[in-house]
């Protein structure tokens, strides 16, 4: 392979590890997001905690 | 609700950060395709050198985060106070990423420049090493799902395997290595280094890199405390939802 397309490669790489890590980071916010939703709303406190 | 404001604020720096590290990037890949062509004539420069200015600034951001990863660890083993341990956590996936990201440009650019994919010298091997440590430290914290205990071993991790961070960058001057030492400026003597151009792009590259790695940190302290958020609310949800039943079971029928 030539020089530039070793260059190609390499620098695929970097582009897929920065977006597929900034593609997981998105992916944990939501299901976070989805999670906080199926909450009940309101929900009372254990008078533990009170 | 008075958080509001703060939450909002914070979420438009973040945004703003996240514009500056991908504007940056865009400019370094400017740069270093249409300006940082001193070399380009050179053996062993042109398309192939150009590996370098990604190269080297994931490396740096690797040393920056396992530097996020030691002081925060220290300072959670001091105060127990979880924000020390989430920024040490995300400081430590961050690492891992750029330092992933070294091990595998660096080879592609040793197969055609030294004509093998890997070298056992001191630089490699202690990369590798430092590698390894911090997948062990984010293995370590999926063991135990209590996040005191995890935080407290995952600390001593983290300081320990600092330790090997000044050992992979002065690894080239202390050992013979086929590993080339660090950018220099350029040295009209014997045509070494690198020109205005190349110091240029490479500089724009490392500052895009750096806010990359303080827009991902933030990013990930965030999900790490809504994380925490969203666990309290679930165990409260639960207990409120055990009460709730216990004492619709233990309300007496009217007119009995």
């Amino acid at each position: 392979m030539s020089g530039f397309g070793w260059m190609l490669v390499a620098f695929g790489c970097v582009g897929a590890g920065i977006a597929g890590y900034l593609f997981s980071l998105v992916v944990r916010e939501r299901r976070l997001e989805n999670r906080l939703k199926a909450l009940p709303l309101n929900t009372p406190r254990h008078p533990a905690d009170s | 609700m008075a958080a509001q404001p703060s939450t909002s604020r914070s979420s438009r720096n973040l945004r703003v950060l996240g514009v500056a590290a991908w504007g940056l990037l865009g400019l370094s890949l400017i740069f270093i395709f249409f300006v940082a062509r001193e070399a380009d004539d050179y053996p062993g420069g042109g398309p192939l050198q150009r590996i370098f200015y990604f190269h080297v600034p994931s490396a740096w951001v690797a040393y920056l985060a396992f530097a996020v990863v030691f002081i925060s660890s220290i300072a959670y083993l001091r105060t127990a106070e979880r924000r020390w341990d989430l920024l040490a956590h995300g400081s430590a996936e961050i690492g891992v990423l750029f330092t992933s990201l070294v091990l595998i440009t660096g080879p592609i650019w040793a197969r055609p420049a030294w004509g093998t994919w890997w070298q056992w010298d001191a630089r490699l091997t202690s990369t590798l090493i430092l590698w390894l440590t911090y997948l062990g430290y984010l293995f370590l914290r999926s063991l135990t799902r209590d996040p005191a205990r995890s935080g407290r071993l995952a600390a001593v991790v983290g300081i320990v395997g600092f330790l090997d961070v000044p050992i992979v960058h002065f690894s080239v001057r202390w050992w013979r290595t086929l590993h080339p030492s660090g950018p220099t400026p350029a040295d009209p003597t014997n045509s070494s280094g690198l020109g205005a151009g190349e110091l240029l792009a490479f500089f724009t590259a490392l500052i895009a890199f750096t806010l990359l790695f303080a827009w991902f940190l933030a990013m990930r302290v965030r999900i790490g405390r809504l994380a925490d958020e969203v666990d309290r609310l679930e165990i409260d949800a639960g207990r409120a939802s055990r009460v709730l039943t216990t004492e619709a079971t233990e309300v007496p029928v009217a007119g009995t």
